[in-house]
This record gives C-alpha cells, structure tokens and sequence, in this order.
C-alpha cells in the first residue's frame, strides 16, 4: 500500500468527528508525514485499535470523485419487490414504529446471495435472477454472515440475544451462542457478525471484536483485514471524508496506525456501511452520502464505494445503489474475498441485490 | 375467496381504517391544542434518560405508554402476520409504543407517572408539531433529542443518546412488536428529523453537593454550615445544612445544650424550629424521660417512675410524686403519713408526707439511742462503750442507760501499805497492819520491805486429816504419824482422805477358809468360794469326798477297773490289780478304753478326737461326748452325765455338791457370781 504512515504525533490529531448527533471536536493542526513502514507478518488475537482520527486534516490523496474507476462490471442478483412472496422481500412501513425492511445479507464462495428477510422471519438464498431456497429464521435478527462451508450464522442481538448456526437447508438450528456472557455486557450495542481466523466475531459499537466460539473471548480492536495485516477502523471526518486506519497486527496501542487512507466523497458523508477488505488486500469502505435541504430534508443521496489497493492507490470507486427510505439498516453492504462487492439497495418498491465485480 | 385472501383482505380494511384514523388524529392535532393548561416541568437531559432507561424489556404495545420499573408483567405483543402492528394484539398492563414511549420520556405534555397511560402525541405530533419541542438541524442533534419520522401512515420516534464516528446512534426506542422496548446501537435513515424537548435544563456548572461540613452551591459557591452549629448532608431531600442536635430527616424534639439544662426545640428533617425555654415553668429539658425529650420537672427526671417514698413532698396536704411522663402529679398524703409541715405539725402548709414529727431526740446519754416513734422520742438504752469521768474506775460501758466502770485496781501486794485510789491516781500509804504469810510455821512482822517472815519451831497442824503429830521444821509442817485404815479383809482396799478411812472393793484373790473349795475370789468386799475340791489322792482303790472343811479318803477293796486286751474286756480290782473277769468282744465289735464298742460307736469316738483315757466303769463313752459338744458350743451350760470324779464349778453349783456354808440364800447369790464372773471371763 502507497500511503502507510508511522509515528505520527497522534496526539495532537483529532478529528473533527462530527457525526451524526455528536459533539462536534475542535480540529488541530496536522503534523509531519509519516514515513512508509512494513506491517508485521504475525496476527494476535488482541491488537491495539487504530485511531482514525489522527487521520483527520492529513495530506492524503484525493479521490477524484465521483467519477467510477472502470473496469468493473455490475449485475443485479435480484430484484424483490415487498411482500412475503418467494420472489419478495418483507417490510413494516406503518405507523409508530420502527421502519424494517430487509436489514442484513451475505454472500458465499458460490455466487450465491444470503438475504435476511427477517420481517418473513425467513432467509432467501438468492441466484442471478432467481430465489433457489428458502430457510426460516428469527423474526428479530439482524444480521447474517456465511461461513465458508456455506452456513449462516445468524444474530438476534435485541430479543433472544444469541448467534445461531443454521442448517443450509432446512434452517434447523446447529449450535447456539449465547450473548449474554459477561464479556458481553449490552448485545443490542453489538454491530456486526464477523468471521476471521476460523472463529466468529461479534463486533460492539463499530469499534473491537469479541470472540464468541473461544472460551477466552479474545479481543480485536479493529476489522482484521483478510490478508491478516491489518486491524481496521474508519471515522467520518465531515462533511465529506472518511478515514480509515489500520494498525498492522502486533502492533502496540500507542503506536501511530501504519495504514492511513482517506476518502473524498461529493457529498457529505451520512454514514459508513461498510469497513472490509478483500483477499487481494484491497481495503473497502461504503458510504451513505446525504445532502440536506434547507428544511433539513434529504435532496440528494448516493452510495459510494471506494477501495484502495495495497499499494494505497485507489483500485475502485463505484456508485452504487442508493437506498431511499426510513427503514432500518444493518449490514447492507459486503466486500466478499475475491473482490467482489455485494450492494442492497432499498427503493420504494422492493429492494434490490447489485453486485459489482472487477 | 379463500381464507388466507379473506384475511389478507380484512387486515388491509383494518389497516386503511386505521390509517385514515391516524390521518385524522394528527389533521385533530395539528389543529387542536391538546390542552391549554398543561405544560411540561423543565427537565434535564439525565433526567429525560433515568426514565428512558426503565422502559428496557417492556413490551411494545400499540398506542401504549405506561410501564412499572420492575414490574414481572411487561407484557407481551402478538403479531398477526409480518405486517406488524396495528395487526397484532398485546397482552399484560404494561406495554408501550415508540411516541407513547417518547412522550412519557420527556414527560410532554405534562407530568405523568409511568404507570399511568398517557399518550398524547403520535409520530404525527413529533415531526409535524412544535407544541413542546423544536426541530433542530440533525448535525446539531444533542442527548435526549428524539429522531421521528412519519411519512404516509408510517412512522417512528426514538430517543437518541448519542452518535458514534459511523453514522449509527445508541437511541431507546419501543421498537415494534416483535422487538419490544430497547437500547440499541442502530442505523438511522436521513429522513428522520430531530424533535428538541423544550425547557431542557442546562445543568448547573457546579452540582450541589457536600464538601466537609459546606454546601458547594450550583453557582459554586460555599457555604459553610458549621458557621450555624450545623452540618452539611446529602440525601433524598437534597443537599442542606443540617443541625448537629438534629438527625438529618424526621419530626423530633431535642434539647438543646444550655447551662440550665432548659433549651428545647423540634428538629423538621435536621432544621431547629420552636425553640422554647423549659426554665420559664420551673422544668429543664430532658432526654431520660421517654417517650423523647421534653420539659420535665428537675426532681421527676432520674426516675419518674418510681414509686411514691416517704419524705415526698408535699403541699396543702397533697402529695406531690411524678408521673410517667416526668410531670408532677398531686395526690393526697396517705392517711398514715399526713403531710408535714417543717414545723412538724399537720395541716395546711409546705411539707413532706410522712409521720409526726419528734423535734430533737438526744438526750446527750451515750448510753441510749435516740429515735422518734410517731411523734415520741425513744431512748434506748445500749450497751456501748462509754467514759463515766472516774479516773478511778476502768472498762467503762453501759449498762441500764447508765455508764459505770470497775474500780481500779490500787494493791500493790504489801500489806503494810494502804493502798486506795485518788482522782484516778494509786495511793500507797503505811500502816501498822499485820502480816501473815499463813504460814503456822513463821513468824511474820513488816519490816523495812514490807511483810518480813521467820521460821519458829513448835506443834503444827498440817491440815491434813490423815495425818497426826505435826511440827515445824524450817518452817515447814511435817506430820509424825500416818492414820491406820486396815480392816483385815483381803477383799477391800483400804486407804485415807481427808482423815476419813475409805474402804473399796477389791479383785484380789482370797481365802475363804474352807478346805472343800479352791480358787476362791472377791466380789462386793466378800470372800467367796471357788471350785469344789475333787480330793483326788491318786489312789484307785479309794472313794474321795471332803466334808466338813476337809478331804476324806476312804479305802474300798470292791472297786474294779476294765481294760482291754486284745479284744476283749478285762475286769481286775482297783487296789490288788488281781483279774476278775476276760470277756472277749463279739466279731462285730472292737475293745476300747475297757469297753466293747461298734464300729459306729467307734465312729464317733474317731470324730470327736477323743483318744479315749476314760476309767470310769459305767459309761464314760457317753459322757466324753456330751462334755465335747458342751465346749463346741462354747456356753456355760452344765454337763448332764454322771460324772462322778472331775466335774467342773458350774456343775457343782447345780449339783449343790460344792456348798460348804450349807445356807440355801447364799447358793443363789453366789451360782449368780460365779456364772457372771466366768461369763466375763470368757470374753
């Protein structure tokens, strides 16, 4: 990767971390760039967090946006409008209560699609153009993640509080976890079902990951990348940028990330929806882009991705589909290990599955 | 039309009929105040949030809005297909959806307890209204503001915490129906908008609190409140200075340091209020009288409920004791103790309850003791040391309510002194007086020491009666001659006392003087005789008796002795030894001792020991066997056989054989002896 930095004098660097409802942090004058540094080849279970804010007000490359890097090729997987057909998605639109529509998807080395309908209480397992089985599921999961032998795992983070490994085919639950160890304090904090190194994660707040099938609970203090290098983290740095930083594995928690990377977005950024890597070691990052109207009402939206190289150089940019609506998202954006790039997108009238591919 | 078609149909109907509802409650609301009077209290943001936090696990239950913290029912939302709510049903009391939740939260449009439904704003309100909140740009979204959206029949309100660097927000919210109330980390879709609770309090820069015994203000400032004789304290009812007599919550009374002992007050929750001053009614203020302190009559203080004693005091002949609570209560003197005045008279005035008094019982005389008995003073005389003033008496005590001592003893042994005694002083003064030594021996006379004595020779008597002839010799008496008692009987003991010849029994042996008894012995001074004298001259051709004081042997040439040889009996005379007669024994019968025996007879002669011995003719066998068993018993019973030579005294006595006096009084007395003396004896 091209833009590895090291020593810097983080500090001194805190980003103006204005998030969506956060208090704004005042901004301080960037240091010196750092110097290209090798990350260290050996993971560790437990690696300090990267600190993206010292990442804010730093000369990184520009994205020239939003023009897309070429060379990728798009294809839609389906198109499912709502309802509870098989070729459908669920959603609850009405009144005095949460907006759900479907909220998590994955997909695995087969070029299959993994759709949580959970307002079905059912999950499609979805072909080009084609629902090819479904399997029940919980009502109130929320998020979905395939291993590599094809079985998902499934989160209920807010009612039953576990993760469930279910049969491929019949849905049948294989094995439970439970979420309410004390290594667990508040399952509905919890943000992602990750897979890394044979184990599954449970990401809290965006920020460290905790193993649930290990007895020890490790800890990851970041999105481990797929190539084993880096330990992940991004932070919005508004109005328009996103920053990520990896801190190579092993590395120690006062040192400076070693991976810097920044993301121009033509509009402002509303919020990330994804943080991921492919094995290739390209680092992705997914932005929901808003644009306010005076009446503090949406007037433009996009969603863009970006994906850096190893070498730091930018491999992709694509727009993708927007999606519109007041409903509830989770994961709704996946980088796969072979590069390819899963999109959901939720429109008036259904939903869409795109897949984006070099 | 098949079921599911039927269903899918009703709940559409349901649902156009509820959403024209909907419409036409927020068209109602937007135009129509809810209420014009009620208004929301200001809250803080934690405030806003201590609430929020208590709806976590309830249920979600459309158009709800009251939940009990810690309540077991939290009800439960059905749902009716996956349309959610209002297709579904909700079951328990509690329950809330997400405006019912955001109202209750912020506690618009006026306070209302949480158990209480009380729902008056919908989603409608939240985004289209700004009754009691404001809509602020989302990027200035601030804790406790709520996101709401409602847009063509749907919407939702939570209540935001916070954001994090991705986009999401930790919000509460009542989510639907499957989900319930929670806390989450969530997405939030751009089109919501934010709602801003109007009268949000900005917290004060400093909060109060306690510092040592300050209050530190919200404007920072401190007050110190051991300046007022108080401490600061921190509890339920806030932060404040509370009194040291005081405890921190609660009506009390309490005393009040005071060097009378007479400052009361009443303590509200650590405040001093009604301070009020006992020792304007004569009372002090006291902690020992339950049921708290009060004002309490000094004397009632230690023990007011101890019982009425006499000496109380009293007034107009009332009684004045205390009663429980430590007052005074007047009660009449008992009839046996009228109240007394100090003048000791009865009556009308100030006094104590109690007997007639005496006035002063001492009579000055060591020699009583004083006391006052219903008015009358008793002298009771003891028997204590004392001092009569006589230097001439000593141990001095009382005796009869008087003093007295024994006189002095003055004598200092001369008897030609006069020895008395003056003013306690011993006086020893010459006289002619005699002196005598009682000596007859001496001759005494005073002299220049005193008494001075001589011997002098002469007749004296000793003073002793059994003695005679007396005369002096260096002064001393010595008798001549010694009294002679002896009255020639061997069975008294004579002797001399006190000039009196005494005569006592004696144990001795004696002699009685008859030739026909031995051993003779004193009993009560007499001379008694003995055993019978068998006169045995050795010979056995002679017949002995003794008669008359005197043994007589008298030959007889027919007298035989038997034998054995071999077996048989041999029969010779006694005095020429000449054989008379040789019977042999017959087979079954063996010779022993002159006799011809069986082998019974044999027998026992074996176990009685006896060795045979016997001479006698005529059936000695028999009689060695009775005399055997006699001593085997042990007793003094007399032989029976006729034993013609050897029997023993008792035997004689019975007999009479012995008797030498021939007097029948006398054979009675003296067997009596003899039994009596042998018996003593034996043991």
């Amino acid at each position: 990767m091209s833009k590895l930095l090291s020593k810097l004098q983080f500090s001194a660097l805190v980003a103006a971390a204005l998030c969506v409802g956060c208090t704004q942090a005042p901004v301080p004058a960037a240091h010196s760039e750092a110097s290209a540094a090798s990350p260290s080849a050996v993971p560790a279970p437990v690696q300090p967090a990267p600190d993206p804010t010292a990442l804010a007000g730093k000369s990184v490359p520009a994205i020239a946006a939003p023009s897309a890097v070429s060379g990728w090729r798009r294809q839609e997987i389906a198109v499912l409008p709502w309802g509870a057909g098989p070729n459908q998605a669920g959603r609850v639109a009405q009144g005095e209560q949460n907006l759900e529509a479907p909220m998590a998807f994955d997909g695995d080395g087969q070029g299959r699609v993994w759709l949580l309908d959970q307002v079905n209480q059912r999950i499609l397992v979805l072909q080009v153009g084609q629902t090819t089985r479904v399997i029940p599921a919980s009502r109130t999961a929320q998020d979905i993640a395939i291993t590599a032998s094809g079985q998902p795992w499934v989160l209920d983070r807010l009612v039953d509080r576990n993760v469930q490994l279910l049969d491929p085919v019949t849905g049948a639950v294989q094995k439970t976890l439970s979420l309410t160890e004390a290594t667990i304090t508040e399952s509905g904090l919890s943000s992602a079902l990750w897979q890394h190194a044979g184990k599954l994660w449970l990401e809290m707040e965006n920020t460290y990951l905790i193993a649930l099938d290990d007895l020890a609970h490790p800890k990851l203090m970041g999105r481990p990348s797929r190539d084993g290098k880096w330990l992940l983290s991004a932070l919005r740095v508004p109005p328009d940028k996103v920053a990520v930083a990896g801190n190579a594995v092993g590395q120690s928690a006062t040192e400076a990330p070693k991976l810097a990377l920044q993301a121009e977005f033509p509009l402002p950024v509303w919020a990330i929806a994804e943080l991921d890597s492919d094995a290739s070691g390209r680092v992705w990052i997914v932005a929901d882009l808003v644009k306010f109207g005076p009446d503090d009402r949406p007037v433009d939206r996009k969603r863009q991705a970006v994906a850096w190289k190893e070498d730091g150089k930018v491999a992709a940019r694509l727009d993708l589909c927007a999606p519109v609506g007041a409903e509830e998202q989770f994961r709704t954006a996946r980088v796969l290990a072979d590069g390819t790039l899963l999109n959901l997108c939720r429109g008036p009238q259904g939903i869409v599955i795109e897949r984006f591919a070099p | 039309m098949s079921n599911h078609q039927m269903n899918t149909y009703q709940r559409h109907k349901i649902y156009i009929y509820q959403l024209i509802f909907v419409k036409l409650l927020a068209v109602v609301a937007l135009a129509v105040p809810i209420s014009s009077h009620a208004a929301p209290n200001p809250m803080t943001v934690n405030q806003i949030f201590d609430i929020a936090k208590t709806v976590t696990g309830f249920s979600y239950w459309w158009g709800g809005s009251k939940w009990k913290p810690g309540a077991a029912d939290i009800g439960k939302c059905i749902p009716n297909g996956s349309s959610g709510c209002p297709n579904c049903s909700h079951t328990g009391a509690y329950g809330a959806d997400c405006s019912g939740f955001v109202g209750k939260a912020w506690q618009v449009d006026k306070p209302m307890a949480l158990d209480v439904a009380y729902h008056p704003y919908s989603t409608v309100h939240f985004t289209g209204q700004t009754t009691w909140w404001t809509h602020p740009p989302k990027a200035d979204a601030q804790p406790a503001d709520a996101f709401t959206y409602n847009k063509d029949g749907a919407g939702h309100i939570f209540l935001y915490e916070k954001g994090n660097p991705s986009g999401s927000v930790y919000a509460w919210e009542c989510k639907g129906c499957s989900y319930g109330c929670v806390y989450n980390l969530r997405s939030i879709s751009p089109d919501y908008i934010v709602a801003r609770r109007k009268l949000i309090e900005t917290p004060p820069a400093c909060k109060k609190h306690c510092e040592g015994t300050s209050i530190v203000g919200e404007d920072c400032g401190k007050v110190d409140c051991a300046a007022y004789g108080a401490k600061c304290v921190d509890d339920n009812l806030g932060v404040r200075c509370v009194s040291v007599f005081c405890p921190a919550q609660g009506t009390t009374t309490t005393c009040l340091p005071d060097p009378k002992n007479a400052k009361i007050a009443t303590c509200v929750n650590g405040a001093l209020k009604d301070e009020a001053n006992c020792g304007a009614y004569g009372a002090i203020c006291s902690t020992a009288v339950p049921p708290k302190p009060k004002c309490v009559v000094a004397l009632c203080e230690d023990n007011p409920k101890a019982a009425p004693k006499a000496g109380d005091l009293c007034f107009q002949n009332k009684r004045m004791t205390c009663n429980t609570t430590g007052d005074i209560k007047d009660n009449p003197c008992p009839a046996s103790s009228p109240c007394q005045t100090a003048a000791g008279k009865t009556g009308p005035g100030s006094g104590t309850c109690g007997p007639v008094a005496c006035g002063d019982c001492n009579d000055s005389n060591p020699c009583t003791d004083d006391s006052c008995s219903n008015g009358a003073c008793v002298h009771k005389a003891n028997t204590k040391a004392c001092d009569d003033s006589d230097g001439c008496t000593t141990g001095d005590v009382c005796a009869n309510s008087d003093c007295n001592g024994s006189a002095k003893s003055c004598d200092d042994g001369s008897a030609c002194t006069a020895d008395a005694c003056s003013k306690g002083q011993c006086t020893h003064l010459p006289n002619s007086g005699e002196c005598d030594d009682g000596n007859v021996c001496t001759t005494d006379s005073c002299g220049g020491k005193g008494c001075e004595s001589k011997p002098k020779d002469g007749q004296c008597e000793d003073g002793d009666g059994c003695t005679s002839g007396g005369a002096c010799k260096n002064g001393n008496c010595s008798a001549a001659a010694v009294k002679q008692c002896d009255d020639d009987n061997a069975c008294t003991t004579d002797s001399c006392t006190n000039g009196e010849c005494v005569y006592g029994p004696s144990a001795s042996d004696c002699d009685d003087g008859d030739a026909c008894t031995l051993g003779d012995y004193c009993a009560k001074s007499l001379c008694l005789a003995g055993s019978s004298n068998p006169c045995d001259d050795g010979k056995a051709c002679t017949n002995d008796t003794c008669a008359v004081g005197a043994c007589i042997h008298t030959p007889d040439l027919a007298k035989t002795v038997r034998a054995c040889e071999g077996n048989a009996v041999v029969e010779s005379n006694a005095c020429s030894g000449a054989m008379i007669s040789k019977t042999a024994c017959d087979v079954n019968k063996q010779c022993d001792a002159g006799a011809c025996k069986t082998a019974a007879e044999m027998a026992l002669k074996d176990a009685s020991g006896d060795t045979g011995g016997s001479n006698s003719a005529d059936g000695g066998g028999s009689a060695q066997s009775d005399s055997s068993l006699g001593a085997l018993d042990g007793s003094a019973a007399a032989p029976t056989g006729n034993v013609s030579n050897g029997g023993n005294s008792a035997s004689s006595c019975q007999s009479g054989r012995s008797l030498h006096f021939g007097t029948l009084w006398s054979i009675v007395a003296v067997c009596g002896l003899i039994l009596a003396r042998r018996r003593k004896f034996a043991d």
